[in-house]
C-alpha cells in the first residue's frame, strides 16, 4: 500500500512544475503535501491545480529565484523517496535512539522506536521549519508531551539539520553538560519549544502555542497577507492522557476550536507499571469527541505511513476543531524480545537485545550511523527552511510597508522589545489616596499596561471578578473572537499555568498572566515550576493571599505557600503592600521575561504607605521608614504585603516611646538576595540583631532575615473561617504583638 | 429558607448552589441515604460528599433537619464565624456528619471515589453470603467547577475502571460559575465524557418540578452492578431569587426586599428567620428511624459474624478500632552495619511488606511507578473488580492528584484502612493540594516519595526535586521524614503509621546510600532529630556540628571521620523530621544542638530554605539553590558539592 509508483512521482513533478510556473511563494510546503497525497493514492490533478492556483495569488517575492533552485533540489530528492527510503529513515531514528540510550545506559527507547514513523512524517514531510534558525517566527511548533521519549525529538532535530544536536551530542545523551538532557528542555536545546517530562504538561503547552497562533493570526493577518500561519503538533502518550491537566487543556482546546492543533496520541497500551489494562480502560476516542475534538484512528502506526499522512491531511481539513490522531503503535517496535512490554519503556535494551534488534530490522550499521541516502534525503531541509524563512521575511517586509502600525505591534510580540517608556504607564500613589486591596490596585496596573504592552494577554481560572484581572478595553478570547485578550480558563488551574507557559514560549514578547486564589497555586505547582525551569516569564496574579481572606476558611487560606515559592529556583515571589509596591511588582514582573513572577495580593483593603516606591520593589527589600541615625536603629521590623501596614503602625507606637525603629519591606526575597553586600548592610546592619518579622503566613524561612535572635510572627497552623479582622486578632497578627516582640528582642 | 437566613446573618457565603440543589438534598436525606444522627460514625452508613463545598449550607441544613446534634439552629446562625461548627466550607474535623473536607474544587469527587473503593474492598474481604457487614453507598454532589478540574476526570476514570457500582455522582448542571455562564469556558459534552470513562449516565431534566425523575435515576444506580452512576441534574442556580439562573447568585447575600419576595414565593412570609416547619423534622425522622433500625440489625449481624467467622471477625474489629494492633511495630525490620547497603526506597519496600502482614488495613499503591517507588505489597493482589477486589495494591495510573485525594477518602472512610500513595518526590507538586487537605482533614495518609533529590541523576531537572522538601515542611501538621538508612526508614514508618490523624511524607533515595550507619535507630526517629555520633569528651561540647538528612547523612558521617582524624571534636546530627524535632522540649533540643556550638554545617541535597534556623548566622548551609541537571548521580552530586571532600572543606573553613 505504501509504495510510491513512478507514475505518481511523475504526477508530483507535474504538480510541482505547475506550482513553479505559477511562481508560488510557498512551494516548499508542497513536497510534504503532495507526497502524502501521492503515496498509494490516486492523485486528482484538479487538486493539484487548485492548490497551485490558490497559491499563485500570493505575492511575488525577491527570494523567488533562490526558492526555485531549492525546489529543483527537493524534487530530485523526492524522486528517490520511496517507501524503502522512508523505512530506512524511520529505522535510522529508531537506532539513533537505541544507540544513545545504550551509550548512556539510561533513558527511554520504547517511545522513539514506536513513534519513529509519525516522527519521520512530521519532520520530513509535514512541518515547516528552518533548522538554521530554530526561532523563526512562523515555524510549525512541535511538542513532545511524552518527554521521556526525547531521543525521538533529538534524532529528528539531528536529521533535520539543527546545529543543536550533532552526532557528538547524541553520544553525550543524559550526561553532565550535555546539550541533550534526559527530558527535552527548550533552554538547553534550540529546536525544542518547551520543557516537558512531567506528564501532561506538554499537551497543555501545545494548547497555549496553538492559542497564541490563533490569537496572532486573528489580530494581525490581512486578507492579502497571512503573516501568522503555522500548526502546532504534539505527541502524547498514555501517561499524559491519564493526567488531569491533559483533560483540562483539551477541554479548553475544544472549546476554543483550535483547528491548527494536531495531537498524536501514541496508543501503545504500555505504561511503566505494565499494560494499561491495569489502570486505564476508558475510551479515549469518545472522551475527546465529548471534549469537542475531531478524532482519527490510525490503526497501524508502525508502518502505515499512508494512514498517518492521510490522517494529517484530514486533520488540516478540519479547521474548527483540534484533531486527535490516535496512532496505535508497538512500544519498542523492532526489539524481538522486549517490544510491546514495559521492559522497553524506561531502560536501555542491553547489548544483546540491541544486536537482536539490529538483526531483526536488518540494520548492519555501526552505532550512531546515519546512512548516506538518508542523510542526503534530509539534507534538503536546510535549504528549504532557509527559503521558507526568506519568503516569510519578504512577505513581512511587504506587510510592514502596508500596515506599519500593526507591524510595529506584531514586531514587539515577535522580538520581545517593548515600546520605550512602557513602564511610565504604571500608576503611582501617595498616602492620601484611600486604602484599597492590592488585588484592585493590580487591576489598575493591568489595565494601565494593556494598551502599552501588545503582548499582554491572560485571565483567570473562573475568578476574574475576584482576582480583578479583566482588561476592560478588551473582550474575551473565544472561538469567534480570537483577537481578544481576556482568556477564560474555567476552573482549570493546572492547565492554565501550562497554557501560559506555551503562550510565553511562543514568542518572546508575549506577557501572559494568569490568576486564581493564592491557595490554588497548589493545583498548578507542576506548571509553575516548569515556568521557572523553562524560563517562561508568566505573571501569576494570586489574590486572597492570606488568612485575611476571611470567611472562606482554612481550605482557602494560604499559609505555607509564600515559603514554598521562596524555595523554588528562578521564580520571583512578590508580595506588595500597597499601590506603589503593586506597580513596582508589575514593573519587575514584566521586565523579567525569562523568569516567572508570582504576585501575592490581598482581598482586604490596605493603606497607601509613605516610603513605598516602585524603585524600592526592584531591590526586593528596602527601608520604608526609619527614625534612627548612623545605621543603628534599636529594632528593625520586617514585613511584607498586608502586614507592612501593621509593622508601620507598631513602629509609630514604639517611636512614641522613644525607640529608634526601622521598618523594612521585604517584598521579594529573591531580588533582595541579588543586592550587593553593602546595600544589604544598609538595610539590615549585622550589628542590629533586634529584629522582628511579621507576615500572615508560615514563619518558615524567616530566620534567614531576622537571625537567631530575632522573632518571627506568623501563622504556622491552618487558618479558620471568620471575618478577617477577627482572624488577625485571634492569630496574633497585630501591631500589639509586634510591639511586644520588639520589646522582648531589644 | 434556612439557606437565605444563614447567608443574610453571616453576610457571606454561597447561597446559589444550595438553593438550586435543595430538592436533591432533600431526597437524599429523606428517602435515599441511611444514616444515624445519633451515631454519625456508624460504620455501615452511606457516605455523602459535597464536592462543591462552597454550597456547604445545603449540607449543614440537611444535617440539621435530619437531627444531627452537630448542627443546631444556633450553628446555622454562626455560619462562617470563628469557632463555629459551620465554617465556610465543610470540614470533617469541625462538623460531625461531614465525611471529608471540601472546598478546593474537584477534591470531593476523588474523596468519594476513595470512600467507594474502601467499601468495595472491605465488602470483598469480609462479607459472607450469610452475613453482609459491609454494604453502603457513596453519594457525591459536584458542580461545574468540579467537573472542569482535572482531578475529577482522573478520579472518574479510575472509578469506572474499578467498577465502583455503588458510587453515585450527582452533577449540578446549573450552567453558571463565578465568572458567568459556563458557555464562556465549558462547552464540552460532559455526558459523552462520562460515558467514555465508563459511567452509567442519566440526565434529569427538571428536578425543581419533578422529583420523580431524580428518584428514578437513583433507582437505576441501585440496579447497576458494574458501572458507577453519573446523574446530571439540570438545576437553576439561586432558585427563587432575582438572580436565579445567573452567576450573580453563586455567592453573596441578598437584598432585604429580595428576601421578602423569595419568602412570598414559597408562602413563607410572616415566619421568623431560621423557622423550620415542624412537619419537616417529623418527615426526616422517618428516615433516621429507618437508619436506627438498620444499625440495630447491623450489630446483630456483627454478633452472628463473630460467632461464625471468628478469625475474620478479629481482623474486622481491628479495623473498626482504627487498624493498629498492639506490638505491630515489632514487625519492622532492623539493619546492622554489616548488612548490604541499598537505596532507602529499597529499605522502604522491606518495611512496607513486613508491616502489611500485621496491619490488615494497609492498602495503597503508586501512580504508575510501583516498580520505581518500590511500593508494592508482594504478598497481595491488585485491587481489581471483579477478579480481586480484596487485593491491597492499588494501581492509580499516572494520576497523582486523584491518587492523593482518593487516599484521603480511604483514610477518612473510618474503617482502619491505612492508605499509602507513592510517586517521585517531584510530583508531589501535582498533588500538593490533596496533601494539604490530608493535613487539614486529619487523614493519616502515608506518602512514599522516592527519587528525592538531584541524586536521581539522568532524568534531569524536570524530575529532580529541589524545593519540594521545604515546601512540604512548611505545610502545617504534615510530618516530613527523610531517612538516611534502613533503621531510619523503619523509624519513619513507625511514626507515620502511629499518626493516624496526620499525614506523613517519607522522602526516599533512588540511589544506594553509602552505608547502614552506626547509631541510627528506629526509636530515635521518634524525636525527629538526634545525635548520631560525637567524639567530644563527656560533658564537653564539640567544636563543630554536621547536620544532615537522608542520603547526605552518610556524607556527614564520613566527613566527621576525616575531621576527627585531624583531631577535631565533631558531632553529627540526623534531622530526619523537623516538625517532630521542633516539638521536643527545649532541653532536648539544646542537648542535640547546643546554643554554644555555633560552628554548624547543614548538608541536604535540596533547597537551603529553612536550614538557617538550625545552623544559625555563622553556620554554613550546603544545599541546592538552582535547578538540577541531567547527569549521572555521582557527577551531579559532585557538581553540587555533595561530596565528603567538599563538606570537610567547608567544615574546615569554619574551624580555621
Amino acid at each position: 500500500m505504501a509504495a510510491s509508483s513512478s507514475l505518481t512521482v511523475s504526477q508530483a513533478l507535474v504538480g510541482r512544475k505547475i506550482s513553479g510556473i505559477n511562481t508560488s511563494s510557498r512551494s516548499q510546503s508542497l513536497p510534504g503535501f503532495s507526497l502524502s497525497t501521492l503515496s498509494g493514492r490516486t492523485l486528482k490533478s484538479s487538486l493539484i491545480s487548485s492548490i497551485a492556483s490558490s497559491r499563485s495569488n500570493r505575492v511575488n517575492t525577491p527570494s523567488l529565484s533562490r526558492s526555485l533552485v531549492v525546489r529543483a533540489a527537493a524534487v530530485e530528492t523526492l524522486e528517490k523517496t520511496d517507501t524503502a527510503l522512508v523505512d530506512k529513515s524511520v529505522n535510522t531514528i529508531r537506532f539513533l535512539a537505541i544507540d544513545a540510550v545504550e551509550k548512556a545506559n539510561s533513558g527511554h527507547p520504547g517511545l522513539p522506536m514506536g513513534c519513529a514513523p509519525m516522527g519521520h512524517i512530521l519532520y520530513d514531510e509535514t512541518m515547516r521549519y528552518n533548522p538554521k534558525n530554530p526561532y523563526w517566527f512562523n515555524r510549525d511548533r512541535f511538542v513532545l508531551s511524552a518527554g521521556h521519549g526525547c531521543m525521538l525529538q533529538y534524532a529528528l532535530l539531528h536529521l533535520a539539520g539543527y546545529d543543536s544536536v550533532t552526532t557528538e551530542d547524541l553520544k553525550t545523551f543524559r550526561q553532565w553538560g550535555s546539550k541533550i538532557p534526559g527530558h527535552p528542555e527548550n533552554f538547553e536545546t534550540p529546536g525544542v519549544e518547551v520543557t516537558t517530562g512531567p506528564l501532561g504538561q506538554g499537551i497543555a503547552n501545545a494548547v497555549g502555542l496553538a492559542l497564541a497562533e490563533k490569537h496572532l493570526a486573528a489580530r494581525f493577518n490581512k486578507p492579502d497577507s497571512e503573516i501568522v500561519d503555522h500548526y502546532t503538533y504534539c505527541i502524547l502518550g498514555d501517561g499524559c492522557q491519564m493526567e488531569g491537566i491533559a483533560n483540562e487543556a483539551c477541554s479548553l482546546a475544544g472549546h476554543w476550536g483550535l483547528g491548527k492543533l494536531i495531537a498524536f496520541y501514541d496508543d501503545n497500551h504500555i505504561s511503566i507499571d505494565g499494560d494499561t489494562e491495569i489502570a486505564f480502560t476508558e475510551s479515549v476516542d469518545t472522551r475527546f469527541e465529548g471534549l469537542g475534538w475531531h478524532v482519527i484512528w490510525v490503526k497501524n502506526g508502525n508502518n502505515g505511513y499512508d494512514e498517518i499522512r492521510a490522517a494529517i491531511k484530514e486533520a488540516k481539513a478540519v479547521t474548527d476543531k483540534p484533531t486527535l490522531i490516535k496512532v496505535t503503535t508497538t512500544i519498542g517496535f523492532g526489539s524481538p524480545n522486549k517490544a510491546n512490554s514495559y521492559a522497553v519503556h524506561g531502560a536501555a535494551l542491553g547489548s544483546k537485545e540491541v544486536d537482536a534488534t539490529r538483526k531483526n530490522l536488518d540494520w548492519p550499521f555501526e552505532p550512531f550511523h546515519v546512512p548516506e541516502d538518508v542523510k542526503s534525503h534530509w539534507s534538503r531541509h536546510t535549504a528549504e527552511g532557509a527559503a521558507l524563512e526568506a519568503e516569510w521575511t519578504a512577505k513581512f517586509a511587504e506587510y510592514e510597508k502596508k500596515y506599519s502600525e500593526d507591524a510595529a505591534e506584531f514586531k514587539s510580540i515577535m522580538t520581545g522589545e517593548f515600546p520605550a517608556g512602557w513602564e511610565k504607564a504604571l500608576p503611582t500613589y501617595t498616602p492620601e489616596i484611600p486604602a484599597d486591596a492590592t488585588r484592585n490596585l493590580s487591576q489598575t496596573c493591568l489595565n494601565a499596561l494593556a494598551p502599552v504592552l501588545p503582548g499582554l494577554i491572560g485571565g483567570s481560572a473562573d475568578l476574574a471578578s475576584s482576582n480583578m484581572t479583566l482588561m476592560k478595553m478588551f473582550g474575551d478570547f473565544q472561538k469567534a473572537t480570537p483577537e481578544e485578550r481576556n482568556v477564560r480558563f474555567g476552573v482549570r488551574e493546572h492547565a492554565m499555568g501550562a497554557i501560559c507557559n506555551g503562550i510565553a514560549l511562543h514568542s518572546p514578547g508575549f506577557v501572559p498572566y494568569c490568576a486564581t486564589f493564592f491557595v490554588f497555586t497548589d493545583y498548578m505547582r507542576g506548571a509553575m515550576r516548569i515556568s521557572a525551569l523553562s524560563e517562561a516569564g508568566v505573571i501569576y496574579v494570586m489574590t486572597h493571599d492570606s488568612i485575611g481572606l476571611g470567611e472562606d476558611g482554612p481550605t482557602h487560606q494560604p499559609i505555607e505557600h509564600l515559603a514554598s515559592f521562596r524555595a523554588m529556583p528562578n521564580i520571583l515571589m512578590l508580595r506588595p503592600a500597597d499601590g506603589n509596591e503593586t506597580a513596582g511588582s508589575y514593573k519587575v514582573a514584566v521586565e523579567n521575561r525569562k523568569r516567572p513572577s508570582i504576585l501575592a495580593l490581598s482581598r482586604q483593603k490596605l493603606a497607601n504607605l509613605p516610603g513605598t516606591s516602585i524603585e524600592g520593589v526592584a531591590k526586593g527589600g528596602y527601608t520604608i521608614s526609619d527614625n534612627s541615625t548612623g545605621n543603628k536603629p534599636d529594632v528593625i521590623l520586617c514585613a511584607t504585603g498586608s502586614e507592612l501596614e501593621i509593622a508601620e503602625k507598631a513602629a509609630g507606637e514604639l517611636r512614641k516611646e522613644g525607640k529608634t525603629v526601622r521598618v523594612v519591606s521585604f517584598v521579594s526575597w529573591e531580588l533582595y538576595d541579588e543586592q550587593t553586600d553593602e546595600y544589604k548592610e544598609s538595610v539590615l546592619p549585622a550589628a542590629v540583631t533586634a529584629r522582628v518579622s511579621i507576615e500572615a503566613g508560615s514563619t518558615f524561612g524567616w530566620h534567614k532575615i531576622i537571625g537567631s535572635k530575632g522573632k518571627a510572627i506568623g501563622v504556622d497552623g491552618f487558618g479558620a473561617s471568620a471575618p478577617a479582622p477577627i482572624i488577625y486578632k485571634e492569630f496574633g497578627i497585630t501591631s500589639e504583638a509586634v510591639i511586644a516582640a520588639a520589646k522582648s528582642v531589644m | 429558607m434556612l439557606i437565605i437566613d444563614s447567608v443574610q446573618n453571616a453576610k457571606a457565603g454561597h447561597p446559589g448552589m444550595a438553593l438550586g440543589m435543595a430538592e436533591v438534598g432533600y431526597i437524599l436525606y429523606r428517602h435515599v441515604m441511611k444514616y444515624i444522627p445519633k451515631n454519625p460514625s456508624w460504620f455501615n452508613r452511606d457516605r455523602f460528599v459535597l464536592s462543591a463545598g462552597h454550597g456547604c449550607l445545603l449540607q449543614y441544613i440537611c444535617l440539621h433537619l435530619a437531627g444531627f446534634s452537630s448542627v443546631q439552629v444556633e450553628d446555622l446562625k454562626n455560619l462562617c464565624k470563628l469557632g463555629s461548627r459551620t465554617p465556610g466550607h465543610p470540614e470533617n474535623v469541625v462538623t460531625d456528619g461531614v465525611e471529608v473536607t471540601t472546598g478546593p474544587l474537584g477534591q470531593g469527587v476523588a474523596n468519594a471515589v476513595g470512600l467507594a473503593l474502601a467499601e468495595a474492598h472491605l465488602a470483598a474481604r469480609f462479607n459472607k453470603p450469610d452475613a453482609v457487614l459491609v454494604d453502603h453507598r457513596t453519594y457525591c454532589i459536584m458542580g461545574d467547577g468540579c467537573a472542569m478540574e482535572g482531578i475529577s476526570n482522573e478520579a472518574a476514570s479510575l472509578a469506572a475502571h474499578w467498577k465502583l457500582n455503588k458510587l453515585v455522582l450527582i452533577y449540578d448542571d446549573n450552567h453558571n460559575t463565578i465568572d458567568g455562564d459556563t458557555k464562556i469556558t465549558f462547552t464540552e459534552d460532559i455526558s459523552a465524557r462520562y460515558g467514555a470513562l465508563g459511567w452509567n449516565v442519566i440526565t434529569v431534566d427538571n428536578v425543581h418540578s419533578d422529583m420523580g425523575g431524580f428518584k428514578n435515576a437513583i433507582r437505576s444506580a441501585f440496579n447497576e452492578t458494574e458501572r458507577p452512576t453519573f446523574i446530571r441534574v439540570k438545576t437553576v442556580i439561586g432558585k427563587l431569587s432575582r438572580k436565579e439562573g445567573t452567576s450573580k447568585a453563586h455567592h453573596g447575600t441578598f437584598e432585604d426586599d429580595e428576601v421578602k419576595e423569595m419568602k412570598q414565593k414559597v408562602k413563607w412570609e410572616g415566619r421568623k428567620p431560621f423557622h423550620v416547619v415542624p412537619s419537616v423534622y417529623r418527615e426526616m425522622k422517618i428516615q433516621t428511624e429507618y437508619g436506627e433500625a438498620l444499625e440495630e440489625a447491623w450489630y446483630s449481624t456483627l454478633n452472628f459474624y463473630q460467632t461464625k467467622y471468628p478469625q475474620e471477625a478479629v481482623e474486622f474489629k481491628i479495623l473498626l478500632n482504627g487498624g493498629l494492633v498492639p506490638g505491630w511495630e515489632h514487625s519492622l525490620p532492623s539493619w546492622s552495619k554489616s548488612d548490604p547497603v541499598d537505596a532507602t526506597r529499597g529499605y522502604s519496600e522491606k518495611c512496607l511488606n513486613q508491616i502489611a502482614k500485621v496491619l490488615p488495613g494497609l492498602v495503597g499503591g503508586s501512580a504508575d511507578l510501583a516498580s520505581s517507588n518500590k511500593a508494592y505489597l508482594h504478598d497481595y493482589q491488585d485491587f481489581s473488580q471483579p477478579n480481586s477486589p480484596s487485593g491491597r495494591n492499588i494501581r492509580y495510573g499516572v494520576r497523582e492528584h486523584s491518587m492523593a485525594a482518593i487516599s484521603n477518602g480511604i483514610a477518612l472512610h473510618g474503617s482502619g484502612l491505612i492508605p499509602f500513595a507513592a510517586t517521585f518526590l517531584i510530583f508531589s507538586d501535582y498533588m500538593k493540594n490533596a496533601i494539604r487537605l490530608s493535613a487539614l482533614s486529619h487523614a493519616g495518609v502515608i506518602y512514599i516519595f522516592t527519587h528525592d533529590s538531584i541524586g536521581l541523576g539522568e532524568d534531569g531537572p524536570t524530575h529532580q526535586p529541589v524545593e519540594q522538601l521545604a515546601g512540604l515542611r512548611a505545610v502545617p501538621r504534615l510530618l516530613v521524614f527523610r531517612p538516611a538508612d534502613g533503621n531510619e526508614t523503619a523509624g519513619a514508618y513507625m511514626v507515620a503509621v502511629e499518626n493516624r490523624d496526620r499525614p506523613s511524607v517519607i522522602a526516599l533515595s533512588r540511589q544506594k546510600v553509602a552505608a547502614n550507619l552506626e547509631g541510627t535507630s528506629a526509636s530515635e526517629v521518634k524525636r525527629g532529630g538526634y545525635i548520631l555520633s560525637d567524639n567530644s569528651f563527656k560533658g564537653e561540647l564539640p567544636e563543630i556540628m554536621l547536620i544532615g538528612t537522608g542520603s547526605e547523612l552518610c556524607i556527614c558521617e564520613e566527613s566527621a571521620k576525616r575531621l576527627r582524624e585531624e583531631g577535631k571534636k565533631v558531632r553529627v546530627v540526623s534531622l530526619v523530621c523537623w516538625r517532630i524535632f521542633d516539638g521536643q522540649s527545649e532541653e532536648y533540643k539544646d542537648f542535640v544542638l547546643p546554643k554554644n556550638v555555633r560552628k554548624r554545617v547543614s548538608v541536604e541535597a535540596g533547597s537551603p530554605q529553612g536550614w538557617r534556623e538550625y545552623v544559625g548566622e555563622e553556620g554554613r548551609v550546603i544545599g541546592v539553590e538552582d535547578f538540577g541537571a541531567s547527569g549521572a548521580y555521582l557527577d551531579t552530586f559532585k557538581k553540587f558539592g555533595f561530596t565528603v571532600d567538599n563538606v570537610t572543606q567547608v567544615a574546615r573553613s569554619l574551624l580555621d
